[in-house]
Parts: structure tokens; sequence; C-alpha cells
């Protein structure tokens, strides 16, 4: 293992932004992972501490039951798009690396050491990642406090995981970010020469497009038949809620697979009639890569459905008649923010990270096509195009999506301020998306015009 | 533009001597005003009388990086290229061929000197027109790494000339002559990945030639290539540009492919060591 002792020497050279990179996204992931569930251990503490009466239960007793399982939605909605930003992060690790170990093949070290050296330096920033996002999680801990429930304010000590939770969290997280690598390495032959890709030509199914459009009318389906069938239940609207939140689930999941899948085919029609080289450009780029054209707005995409599902679940806030209900409104409507808060920082990271490593990736390209006459503008307008295309499909397809999460409830006669939150949700999502191609847009002129 | 196919045949082309007697000269050329001792600077680097110079280098000293510790990788170039003419650059790892190119072609700015295109100096000129100087009069053909992998051979030909503002169906067609030309017809629609590196590079022929530039760039555009497809890559590299009236400058290791050139200049530690003229090369 003399060639593990010399990995700090030749790992250690790489610029701020490219180490900073998947850390800060390791960070957030973990970070928003602790809090969430920090979050859903506080209800569950205090819906476990109310009294378990043996008549009916109290007004405040139902109230957490049924609050509980909205945390229970809420982590269900949040946790995947978490553990999602960690693996794009441990990806984003290893691509920056990845020239580094084809000069670690050349010079003698064998696959197996030079995938170990891979995976060891994942993990190693997945840790240091790990453990940033606990500090921060600890930092704002304090602050969620002011949040109000509709009940006593939680404490900290509520908030927090319980002790035993912290390592058994980041040896987690640092796993799967290691495990993410290690399939991520299978796909990449390391070769002396450089890193040879499978170069085959993407071909994506339309049984993607037929997947989510099955999932969305399954959804309309149940929830058009099952309130009859737990109308009789005690508690049967907590079961509704738990049913309904699984197809949720589902259905935003497949969001990721129709999206690569729509992306494919549009960004081949464009290109085709683009009529000019940024359109051209971008598109062909999401043509041969739609997975990676998805990824840079799917942080987005999951906010956008989550603020739909919140636009669904604000039809239950409407019956503040009893104190209790109202208290009960107060937390769905908390409850609600603080999870579109938590997506839209999701989004934020993943969005910002990708872009970032997108012109990363994409350096030496930048610096050909501008020696050989391509303006900076012209560059950035290219990045544009191949920000926009997906975009407007992910508004497209999210919107979609939760019309047919909104159907059932739509006949039922429903507000018009409902609407209105998606919209500005949808507005949120495009200024996060401006906002992270302008942050990163001095980039693209650096590169462009450094020394090759 | 005609779309005769060019000879694959070197015949055709006026007879560039075949390889010298003596291995350390170059082959096939002599020089031209023989400096008195190696080392010696001649005057100024150009060709025999002729046109008018498509580019005029004078005085051309680049050091990278701050005072101490930087190399002077340009000490004095005085260099003229004349419209049409190939030339090809030789000279040990390191001297400066590649700083050289770079300089000419506007895309690194001397530390001080001129060099001067159409009656323009390139450092009076901005950023974003030395860019628009790049992409209109000036073609390039590198080693590797400068076809748009996702693009198919057609369009990455049609790019630049879309960049320029021609419309893609104009500039498609003119493309798409090219590659047949360089005898590419049926694979427009391949991507790179899918082409071997010597159709590779012969897309990035058309690709450089497509735009009617005046002067080609070419540093060491088969150093990635075996010999034999090396150099009928280059004879490709050297009839187009002919044809297309475009002045060729071309960083070569290999001698035999010097002597393919009309002049071949010769650099050591940053200056122009000496030069020569092929033998019953144009006038
Ligand atoms: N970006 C750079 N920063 C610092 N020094 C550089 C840089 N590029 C080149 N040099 C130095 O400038 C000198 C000339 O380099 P250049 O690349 O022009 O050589 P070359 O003749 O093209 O060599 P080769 O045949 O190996 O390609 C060398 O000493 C090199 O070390
Ligand atoms: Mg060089």
């Amino acid at each position: 293992m003399s060639l593990l002792s010399t990995a700090p020497l030749i790992l250690r050279r790489r610029g701020g932004i490219a180490t900073a990179l998947p850390i800060i996204g390791f960070a957030a992931s973990t970070g928003i992972l602790a809090t969430v569930l920090g979050g859903l251990g506080a209800f569950a503490s205090r819906a476990a501490a109310s009294p378990v009466g043996d008549g009916p239960p109290t007004a405040e007793a139902s109230n957490l039951s049924f609050l509980m399982s909205c945390a229970i939605v809420a982590t269900v909605l949040l946790v995947p798009s978490a553990m999602s930003l960690g693996s794009a992060a441990a990806k984003l690790s290893l691509s920056r690396r990845e020239r580094d170990l084809a000069a670690v093949r050349l010079v003698g070290g064998t696959t197996a050491q030079v995938g170990a050296l891979a995976v060891a330096d994942v993990l190693a920033q997945a840790l240091i990642g790990s453990l940033i996002g606990l500090l921060a999680h600890l930092a704002v801990s304090p602050a969620l406090t002011a949040l109000d429930f509709g009940m006593a304010p939680f404490s900290v000590g509520e908030l927090l995981m319980p002790l035993w939770a912290y390592p058994v969290l980041v040896i987690a997280a640092t796993l799967l970010a290691g495990a993410s690598a290690g399939i991520g390495l299978a796909g990449v032959a390391i070769s002396p020469l450089g890193v040879a890709r499978d170069s085959r030509i993407v071909r994506m199914s339309v049984v993607r497009l037929i997947v989510w459009a099955a999932l969305i009318v399954l959804f309309i389906a149940a929830f058009q038949i099952l309130p009859r069938i737990v109308g009789g239940i005690p508690n049967g609207i907590g079961v509704l809620i738990a049913v309904l939140a699984i197809l949720m689930a589902l259905v935003i999941g497949s969001v990721n697979i129709v999206g690569p899948f729509v992306v494919w085919v549009v960004a081949r029609i464009i290109a085709a009639v683009a009529p000019g080289p940024a359109l051209l450009v971008g598109a062909r780029r999401l043509a041969a890569d739609p997975r990676a054209g998805w990824r840079a707005v799917s942080g987005i995409t999951f906010g956008l459905v989550i603020a739909g599902f919140l636009t669904l679940t604000s039809m239950f806030g409407n019956m503040d008649e009893t104190a209790s209900e109202r208290a009960l409104s107060t937390a769905l409507h908390t409850g609600g923010l603080l999870t579109l808060g938590i997506a839209a920082v999701l989004a934020a990271v993943s969005t910002g990270v990708t872009q970032t490593a997108r012109v990363l990736d994409q350096a030496r390209v930048y610096r050909s096509q501008h020696v050989a006459g391509a303006t900076v503008s012209a560059l950035q307008r290219a990045r544009i195009a191949e920000i926009a295309i997906p975009l407007a499909l992910a508004a497209i397809v999210a919107g979609l999506s939760a019309a047919g999460l909104l159907a059932p409830v739509m006949s039922g006669g429903f507000a018009v301020g409902a609407v209105a939150q998606y919209i500005a949700s949808a507005l949120g999502a495009l200024g996060l998306v401006a906002l992270s191609v302008a942050v990163s847009a001095p980039l693209v002129g650096r590169v462009a015009r450094s020394d090759a | 533009m005609t779309s005769t196919p060019l000879p694959s045949q070197p015949a055709s082309r006026p007879a560039s001597q075949p390889v010298g007697q003596d291995p350390a000269a170059y082959p096939g050329a002599r020089p031209a005003a023989a400096p008195a001792y190696p080392g010696a600077q001649p005057a100024v680097a150009q060709g025999p009388v002729g046109p008018a110079p498509v580019l005029q280098a004078r005085a051309l000293r680049h050091s990278y990086g701050e005072k101490a510790g930087a190399t002077l990788a340009l000490d004095g170039v005085d260099l003229d290229i004349r419209a049409a003419e190939s030339v090809a650059v030789m000279g040990p790892s390191g001297c400066g061929k590649t700083t050289l190119l770079h300089v000419l072609a506007g895309i690194l700015p001397p530390t001080s000197g001129s060099v001067v295109h159409a009656g323009a100096s390139l450092d009076s000129l901005s950023d974003a027109a030395r860019t628009r100087l790049r992409r209109t009069s000036f073609g390039f053909v590198f080693q590797d790494g400068q076809l748009l992998p996702e693009l198919t051979a057609l369009e990455n030909v049609v790019l630049p000339r879309m960049l320029g503002g021609t419309s893609r169906r104009a500039a498609s067609a003119e493309a798409s002559a090219w590659l047949d030309r360089l005898g590419l017809a049926g694979m427009h629609e391949r991507r790179p990945g899918q082409l071997s590196g010597g159709q590779a590079q012969r897309v990035a022929i058309a690709r450089a030639l497509a735009g009617r530039p005046s002067v080609v760039f070419a540093d060491e555009p088969t150093g990635a290539l075996d010999q034999t497809t090396g150099h009928s890559v280059l004879q490709v590299l050297a009839e187009a540009c002919q044809d297309a009236g475009a002045a060729l400058v071309m960083v070569t290791h290999d001698p035999s492919v010097a002597a393919t050139c009309e002049r071949t200049i010769a650099m050591r530690d940053g200056r122009i060591a000496q030069q020569f003229h092929r033998e019953g090369g144009a006038r």
C-alpha cells in the first residue's frame, strides 16, 4: 500500500472551488437530514408523551397524531432529495479526480489501487462535509425553536437527535457517499491515457413516460376511492394521508424518471432545427447526456413538486373554528413553509453546485472554443440554453405532476390562493436557477481565457 | 467552393525531395540567407520577395510568470508569413514553438513586440475583436480535444460559421462540401467518438478551413496519430490550405513532414536559429 501513502502527494494540488463543491454538497445533505430527522423525533416524542386515555382521544392528542403523519410525509418528501444531493456530491468529487487518477495509472497503479484511492478520497470529503453539516444543524436549531406549531414551542433539546444518532448519521452518510463513488467508478474505466467513458449513443425508453403517467393516474384513482373506504375507520384521515403520501412520493420520484426522457426527446428536436449556435450546442450537450442535464434542475423539480403537494395539504387547513383546529391550521402552515424552505435550500445548493461543476468539467472545451473564436458571451449563451431547456421542461413536468396531484381537489372547488402559491414557487425556482447561472458566469470567462 | 475530391496520392504535388542524406539536417531543405554561424539571428525571417505578408511579427518577446522565476519563452522573433505559403516550425521541446503560434494567433498577448495582421496590430484590438479575428481570419488544428464531442462531424464544422452569423442552412451546405472533399462522405452525422483519430483530425481540418481563413495554425496536428495516418492527414491539410489559398503555420517534430512545407523555421531558446526553403519551393 505504498501507493496509498503517496496519495497526499498526487491528490493534493487542486483548485479551491473544486475541493469546496463536493464538501458543500455533503454538508448540506447531512445538515438537512439531521434537521429533518431531529424535527420528526420532536413530533414523535410529543405524540408519545401526550396522555393516551381510555375514552375518546383529546383534541390535543388527535392533533398531534395528525401532525405526526404530516411530519412523516415531510420527511418522506425531503430525505430522498437530501440523499440524492449527497450522492451527486460523491459523483462530483470523483469526476474532479479523474485526471489525477489516470496519472496514477500511468505510473503503475493497478485498477484496484486507483479505485481504493478514489473511494478513500470521497470518504474523506464526505466525512469532512458531514461534520460541517452537523455543525450547521446545531447552529440553526436554536432558531427553529421560534417556529410556531400552535403548541408549546419545541426546545433545542427536543429538536436535536438523540446523541447516539449523530455518529450513526455521519457514518451512514459517509458510507453512502463511498458506495455511490464505488458504483460511479464501475461505469468508468480509468486507463493510463485518461478516462474512457462508455461512449455509446444514449437512448431513452418511452417506458419512463408511461411509468410517470401511470403513477399519476393511480394517485388520482386512490384519491377518489380511498376516502370512501377509510371513512369508517377511526383515525382514518391519518391512514388516508399516509397512503396518499406514499403515492405522492412515488409520483415525485417518477418525475426524475420521466425528466431525462423528455429532455432527450426535446433536445434532439431542438438540435436538429436550432437556427443559432448557442441553441445547437446547448441542445446537443443535453441530447448526449440527458441525465446530467436533468440533474442540473432536479433539485428545483423536487422543490416544485413539494410546493404542489403543500398546495394540496393546505386544503385540510380550511377549518379553523375551535382553538384546537386553529392550532392545527397554524402547525400545518408553519410546517408547510418549513418544508418548502428546506426544499429551496436543497434546490439552491444542488443547482449551484452542479452549475459550477459543469463549468469546471467543460473547462478544456470552453478554452478551445474561445481559442477558435467563440466569444465568452457566446459560450455563456450556450450554457444558458443548456440550462433553460431542462428548466422549462421541469416546470412543465412538475406543473403537470402537481396538476395531477391537484386534479381530485380541483373538482371540489378550491382556493385561487393555492394556485398563486404554486406560481410563486415556480418563479422562485426560476430565480434560483438564474442566480446559480449568474454566480458561475465569471468562472466561464476565467476558464476560457486561462492558459491551458 | 467546388467539391472536387482532393487527389489522395502525393504524386500530383510538386515533388518535394524525399528524406535527405544527412539525417541531422532538415531534409529536402537548403538554408536561405545562410547564417554565418549557428544561433546567428537573421534580420527578418521572411520568404523570398513575394506578395505582401498576411502576418508580420516584429521583435516578439514573451515571458510566462512574474519577474522572479519567469520563463522567457520568446526572445526576439521577427517573422513574416506570406499569403498562402506553408511554414513548418521545428525545434527542441520547450524552445517556444507553441508560444510563438499562440502569440501569432492573438491567443496570448506578447510581453513586447508586435504582430500585424492585414495592416492592424493585434495589440491595438480589444479582446472581443481579437476573438472575432480568430474566428474570421484564422483556423486552428491542434493535437486533440478540439472537436465538441456531443456534436456531429457536420455540426462541428458548421458551428464556427454559425458563430460568425452565417445561417445554418448555408453553413451546412459549405461544410458538407468540405467534409466530402476531405474523404468523409457518409460520415457527416457521426460524433467524434465514432470516428478514427485520422478522420477526427480531418473534421478539424474541415472546420479550420470552412471559415475561409487567411492563416491556418496547426500545433503538432498529428502528434496523437500513427505515422502513416499522420502523414496522410498532413498531406490533406497542406493541400486543402493550398486550395483554399490559406497560409499554413505548422509546428512539427517530424522532419519529413516539415519537408512538405515551403519553408522551415528552426527555433532554439525562444529565437529563430535558422530557416530553410524547400528545393524547388514556390517562389
Ligand atoms: N503556461 C505556462 N506557464 C509558464 N511557463 C510556460 C507556460 N507555457 C510554456 N511555458 C514555458 O515556456 C517555454 C516554451 O514553451 P512552449 O510550449 O512554447 O514550447 P514548445 O516549443 O511548444 O515545446 P514542445 O515541443 O514540448 O511542445 C518552456 O520553457 C515552457 O516551460
Ligand atoms: Mg508545444
